[in-house]
């Protein structure tokens, strides 16, 4: 009877042992939703006969910072306190001399901040980067004749970086040595000087892969003068990219995967979306460029880009009127953000895409001295431009009902230059 | 050579008697160099009246005497025998009996209704040194006669008994029998051929027995007294013919086991003959290997019973080992022991099958601690170094518990334990934490024993039990997490219950006695873990519920009292106790109560005491095995489970090899008892007793070389693989993380107090960073003195975040990790005008100065001089130089309780040794 009963006991334990669940092992708590710093990362140049203004728009009030990186050091800083507006930070008030990395700190995420170099007789504008991406391409720029095409990686942060610049030019993929494994300092920039590395290329397409660490790139061009800035831009597979009335030579196309990539360029002109308009094949991590000058008429017109694999999208003008390059965008949204609008003198213009369905009302303010708003109509399916609506102007805002795309122009009559927007998701 | 007379043969009976008496046929076996004259002379010259006929076996020199014939073997001698004979008297003929040798073997057989009886040989040219006296065997056929060397024959054995085997020198065996058993085995050495006969007389069912009237004096020419290696491998080819298959299957590795450790341990004593007969012996029994299979046939038949019954003739362990134990033991202890006291006590020793159990387990125990004897303790997972032991002994008695950002809540109790150890180690903690740790291992082995000894356990498995309770199936898990008091505990565990359970014969210890060993050892085992020193008591209890009688429910109840040297802790910290979300998540595999069932069930259905002893280690084992699935409890209560189910495994284990037989239950049982010894001896081949590998205080070794002025802060460690983390960790989202003392990790910051609000404070400002809002990290963690953040192992969603910001200083400075400094930290103990102070004991320290230190700890109103609060953190005035702790409440006495009942525990086991 004992032994039948310790046997049972036995048995009960051990099945009981088997059977209970496994307690399921301690997990930390979930992670946190990221809510990344408002800062934007933006190129400046300060000598060498060019300025370089830092311009902030903001719709919120509140207060940033805008600081130069150089050397593995902070080389100025300069607080700011905006409300709905635009405030502008020369770069000599930073102290910093040379090419530099700007930080903006903004006030929040309703607010944009842009470069603005003015020389002589030139005039560079982009808007500066909000994220770093880990992989994205720049293609438009060129080292032939005069031209002197340079690649400023940025990096403001405390950790070191490491960047891979894949190359192929009408020669195919690069292989000099110096653009790979570039280690970019913490609180520096590095400039590859792409003219001096790879002389006498046509197309030039680059894939700038970040290994480690956090790089922002931008593109500077400069040919007799003249000056254009360009972000590079993360990848993607379809694209805007309003184009102002006149002179436009070519739309870059490029890819940094390793198969051929199908493109189509539909064009958005005065009498609504003719798709497409031209259609091809972008060699594997390379470029093509889409001459649309027969597109360009007295009015403003706009592509559309779609490829089976991501892509970047780039528009450069070159003319009596001087050199400008931008990228396009990715996205349409109902406000835009356009720092620097208006501050380089000369004339200057919004170009505004619709690529809804339905007409939009376009909301353009400009902040300056004085605020002034204008609202025009802007037809489904086409582009509109303006001229600048207040001199002294520091930013445009572009806010609207539809799926607007702008693009601010500046004309001094020697320069030239392109900026895309900013755009404001809505939440 | 002696003249020849004519023997005395049956043919001419004088007496009434002799006609009655049972006939018996002489075989005399030629020894080379023996006198057979003589030997003949002898037979002639017996009593017995009704010996029938005398033979010689072999070519001998010479003319026989009349009457005596010749036989060309023995075999055909015996089939040759006719039926009117009922016993054969084989001789040697280097045998001299006495005239009364052949009347007393036939007359004890007879009586005894024996089937083979052997006569008492004493040394020829002795004074009556005696040779054999009929022998028993281990398991391999090793004979152990029980003789001392030259020991006189003082008719102390002359007992009629059942034995193993008799020596062929000698021997009266049924006439009918030997026919069947077909003689002795021609290829054997006389002693191999005497056992080898006796085994197959006994599986034939006849009973052997030493008849020891029957005196022979043995001129010992037929051998080395049996110990050639045709002897050897004689004794090997007698157990390949007797036992079954499956006795085989396990005799014969152990037995190759044995010769290799015979062997070697030979060598060591610079014998190399030992080795070389082991050797030959095997390889003659391979080359020999068709005739024995053959022989097995032949016997099959023959066989009436099991290999049980040779079993019970024999001794436990092997022979050998215990020789060559008891020589090397003794070779070392005449060393310091001149008259030999100690070395022939060692020879009872090495008799008991528990101490090669014991010696199996102290091998076991070197080679698992072997790291340690050369590279000292890891400091890893929650094996931390000790604190030097004024500054232990302080945060024991209520001081501050600098875990985390600091607390006033109690510390572990175990770290009053080491700050003892370390003082009792004069002061030398690193040197008292390997000595401790090694201890630790010793006391598990010998305190199982000791356990399994007052329960009655007396087999190989008590001491073997010991690596179980060290590495079974909880303690493994815990002390591979780097659980190092989980191993002091795990140690210390079988001796607080043994301290519950009283001895069944010596009732001269008082109860104060053992009212003082239960407190001494329930106070440190509780210290070590405090709810496992609720295990006595329920050791105690389940052992009445399961019938046993000698556990003592009252000392089981004395034991309770230790608790307080964990109440303060346990008061402060209750989640330790009870929250969940606490624990570690250990989980035994699924293998260990199939294991544990194995070995148990089968001990649950054979005799009384070991079948209680083995249920209630099942009990214990697999109760340990369930708590850990239960969700119930804290990390206490997980670690207490843990420890449970060794220390159950392991009386199992002691249960199950306490007796050694090839009996079907008791086989199946001491097969799971090996599975699981199998199963714990794998965690300790680390060499470091299953503690994990590597240095967290020599890799953060940075923190305090790259100090600044204020002296090293803090490290903030994050992982997302919380064992990669020293000690407790705290959740964060995403990734676990905790801070440790830039200065290097002590053992009273294994745990974390319960948080408070710079706990929360830095909970906050670590959700933030990890959500990417942060740009400037850094400054977020400057106020809580964290110069360096530290992320260890795989991935984290933190890595791509801290990728984008502005202060902290990713830094390559370890491998694996990634490591960020905070050039903004602030400093510990900073004040006005500059003023740095740093850790003093467990407080601070610094020059005199006015106005406030700012101390970046935890606020509390135990500091002095003038505490307040700034935030969340501390602020004192800095006029005394020094900032000190000490705790409040009622609980902080209880510490200074514990170390009385220590003290009250000595004196009671000194009154009660002193009144015994």
């Amino acid at each position: 009877m004992t032994k039948a009963l310790f046997a049972v006991i036995v048995v009960a334990l051990a099945v009981a042992a088997l059977m209970l669940p496994v307690l399921p092992a301690p997990e930390p708590a979930p992670g946190a939703a990221v809510d990344l710093p408002a800062v934007a990362v933006c190129p400046v140049e300060e000598g060498g006969g060019r300025a370089t203004t830092i311009a902030v728009a903001s719709t919120q009030s509140g207060t940033g910072r805008v600081s130069a990186f150089v050397g593995g050091a902070m080389a100025g800083s300069v607080p700011f306190e905006t409300g709905s507006g635009a405030i502008t930070v020369p770069a000599s008030d930073l102290a910093a001399v040379g090419v530099v990395t700007g930080l903006v700190e903004l006030p929040g995420p309703e607010a944009a901040a842009a470069s603005l170099m003015v020389g002589t007789d030139s005039v560079g504008h982009e808007s500066c980067v909000r994220s770093a991406e880990p992989l994205t391409l720049l293609s438009g720029g060129d080292t032939t004749g005069d031209r002197e095409f340079e690649i400023h990686l940025m990096n403001p942060y405390s950790g070191e970086a490491t960047v891979d610049l894949t190359v192929r030019s009408e020669s195919g993929i690069e292989s000099a040595s110096q653009l790979r494994g570039i280690a970019v300092p913490s609180r520096s920039s590095v400039i590859v000087d792409m003219d001096e590395v790879l002389p006498g290329r046509e197309s030039l397409a680059v894939a700038i892969d970040v290994t480690s660490g956090s790089v922002t790139a931008a593109g500077r061009l400069l040919s007799s003068g003249g000056i254009a800035i360009w972000n590079a831009v993360s990848p993607g597979q379809d694209w805007f990219l309003p184009i102002p009335s006149g002179g436009v030579d070519r739309v870059y196309i490029s890819t940094g995967v390793g198969d051929d990539v199908e493109y189509q360029l539909d064009l958005y002109g005065p009498e609504g979306l003719v798709e497409a308009f031209d259609q091809g094949m972008v060699p594997a991590r390379g470029s093509v460029a889409v001459d649309v000058a027969a597109a360009a008429t007295a009015e403003a017109v706009a592509f559309r880009v779609v490829s089976t694999q991501p892509v970047g999208v780039f528009l450069r003008h070159e003319g009596e009127d001087g050199l400008a390059l931008t990228s396009g965008s990715t996205v349409t949204a109902s406000r835009w953000l356009l720092p620097g609008a208006g501050m380089a003198g000369g004339s200057g213009r919004i170009v505004v895409l619709n690529a809804g369905l339905e007409d939009a009302t376009a909301t353009i303010t400009a902040y300056g001295r004085e605020t002034v708003v204008k609202g025009p109509p802007v037809r489904a399916g086409t582009v509109l431009e303006f001229a600048s609506i207040s001199d002294g102007a520091s930013a445009y805002t572009v806010t609207g009902e539809g799926l607007l795309v702008p693009m601010w122009v500046t004309t001094t009559g020697t320069a030239t230059s392109y900026a895309g927007g900013v755009p404001l998701i809505d939440e | 050579m002696t003249s020849a007379s004519a023997p005395h043969v049956a043919e001419e009976p004088t007496t009434a008697s002799s006609l009655d008496a049972p006939h018996v046929k002489v075989i005399v076996t030629l020894v080379e160099g023996a006198d057979l004259g003589a030997a003949l002379a002898t037979v002639d010259r017996q009593v017995y009246g009704a010996i029938r006929e005398v033979v010689v076996i072999g070519e001998a020199n010479g003319e026989l005497p009349s009457g005596v014939t010749r036989t060309a073997t023995l075999e055909e001698a015996i089939a040759s025998t006719g039926p009117e004979v009922e016993y054969l008297w084989i001789l040697h003929s280097d045998a001299r009996p006495r005239p009364d040798a052949l009347s007393a073997l036939v007359s004890e057989v007879e009586r005894n209704e024996a089937s083979l009886g052997g006569s008492k040989l004493l040394l020829a040219g002795t004074r009556d040194e005696l040779e054999s006296i009929g022998s028993a065997t281990d398991v391999f056929g090793d004979p152990y006669s029980g003789l001392d060397e030259g020991e006189i024959d003082l008719q102390q054995y002359d007992v009629v008994r059942e034995v193993a085997f008799v020596s062929s020198v000698s021997m009266l065996v049924r006439r009918d029998l030997a026919q069947g058993l077909r003689g002795l085995d021609d290829r054997m050495e006389p002693v191999a051929a005497g056992l080898d006969f006796s085994q197959r007389v006994r599986l034939a069912g006849g009973q052997v027995i030493s008849v020891p009237s029957s005196e022979v004096y043995h001129q010992a020419r037929c051998g080395e007294r049996g110990r050639g290696w045709r002897e050897q491998a004689g004794r090997l080819r007698a157990i390949l013919k007797a036992y079954r298959l499956i006795t085989l299957l396990w005799v014969v590795p152990f037995g190759l086991v044995v010769s290799v450790i015979d062997s070697l341990a030979n060598l060591l004593l610079l014998r190399w003959r030992p080795a070389a007969r082991h050797l030959a012996s095997w390889l003659w029994n391979l080359w020999h290997l068709p005739s024995t299979i053959a022989e097995r046939r032949r016997f099959r038949p023959v066989r009436a019973i099991g290999d049980e019954e040779l079993f019970r003739f024999q001794a436990r362990g092997s022979v050998t080992l215990r020789e060559v134990g008891s020589e090397i033991t003794d070779r070392i202890l005449s060393v310091f022991d001149d008259d030999q006291a100690l070395a022939r006590g060692t020879k009872r020793l090495w008799s008991s099958p528990g101490i090669w159990g014991a010696a199996l387990a102290g091998v076991a125990v070197i080679v698992g601690a072997w790291s340690i004897f050369f590279s000292g303790v890891p400091n890893t997972g929650f094996s931390f170094p000790f604190e030097p032991p004024s500054v232990g002994a302080d945060r024991f008695f209520a001081g501050w518990n600098d875990s985390g950002l600091g607390s006033p809540d109690a510390v572990h109790p175990a770290v009053g334990v080491t700050s003892l150890v370390s003082f009792l180690w004069f002061g030398l903690e690193g040197a008292a934490r390997t000595v401790a740790t090694i201890l630790f291992a010793v006391l598990a082995v010998i305190g199982m024993g000791r356990l399994a000894g007052r329960l009655g356990f007396r087999g190989p498995g008590r001491y073997l039990s010991g690596l179980v309770l060290l590495a079974g199936p909880g303690t493994a898990l815990l002390v591979g997490s780097g659980s190092w008091m989980a191993l002091g505990a795990a140690a210390l565990l079988p001796w607080t219950v043994r301290s519950v359970f009283l001895h069944p014969t010596d009732r001269t210890r008082s109860w104060l006695t053992h009212a003082g060993l239960v407190l001494l050892w329930a106070l440190i085992l509780t210290a070590m873990s405090p709810v496992l020193g609720l295990v006595p008591l329920a050791v105690a209890v389940v052992w009445r519920l399961l019938g046993g009688s000698r556990s003592s429910v009252v000392l089981g109840l004395v034991s309770l009292v230790a608790g307080v040297v964990a109440a303060a802790f346990i008061n402060d910290d209750r989640g330790w106790l009870l929250e969940l979300d606490r624990r570690l998540g250990i989980t035994a595999s699924e293998w260990w109560p199939i294991a544990i069932a194995v070995a148990a069930l089968p001990i649950s259905l054979i005799e009384a005491r070991t079948r209680r002893l083995g249920v209630l280690g099942a009990v214990l084992a697999l109760g340990g095995l369930i708590a850990l699935r239960i969700p119930f409890g804290g990390p206490g209560v997980e670690e207490a489970a843990a420890l449970l189910a060794s220390f159950g495994a392991a009386i199992v284990v002691a249960a199950a090899l306490d007796d050694l037989s090839a009996e079907p239950r008791r086989l199946i049982a001491a097969l799971g008892a090996v599975v699981i010894l199998a199963l714990s001896a794998g965690s300790l081949v680390n060499g470091r007793l299953g503690l994990p590998d590597g240095d967290d205080n020599d890799e953060l070794g940075f923190a305090s070389t790259l100090a600044g002025e204020g002296g090293p802060g803090r490290v903030l460690m994050i992982s997302v693989d919380r064992s990669l983390l020293p000690g407790e960790s705290r959740s964060g989202p995403g990734f676990w993380y905790r801070t440790v003392d830039g200065a290097g990790t002590t053992i009273d910051e294994v745990w974390m107090p319960e948080s408070r609000s710079g706990d929360e404070a830095l909970d906050s400002a670590v959700n933030r960073i990890a959500s990417g809002a942060e740009l400037r990290p850094g400054s977020l963690l400057a106020p809580f003195a964290i110069d360096w953040v530290v992320i260890v192992g795989a991935e984290s969603p933190l890595q791509e975040i801290l990728v984008s910001q502005l202060d902290l200083v990713p830094t390559p400075l370890l491998t694996g990790s990634e490591v960020y400094g905070n050039p903004a930290a602030r400093p510990l103990a900073s004040g006005d005008d500059g003023l740095l102070w740093a850790r003093r004991g467990a407080g601070f320290g610094g020059a005199a100065g006015p106005g406030l230190m700012s101390i970046l700890v935890n606020a509390s109103d135990g500091w002095r001089p003038d505490p307040g609060s700034e935030d969340w953190h501390l602020t004192v005035s800095a006029a005394d130089g020094s900032a000190t702790f000490t705790g409040g409440g009622y609980l902080s006495y209880a510490p200074y309780a514990a170390a009385a009942l220590f003290l009250a525990a000595l004196a009671l086991i000194g009154v009660g040794r002193a009144r015994r």
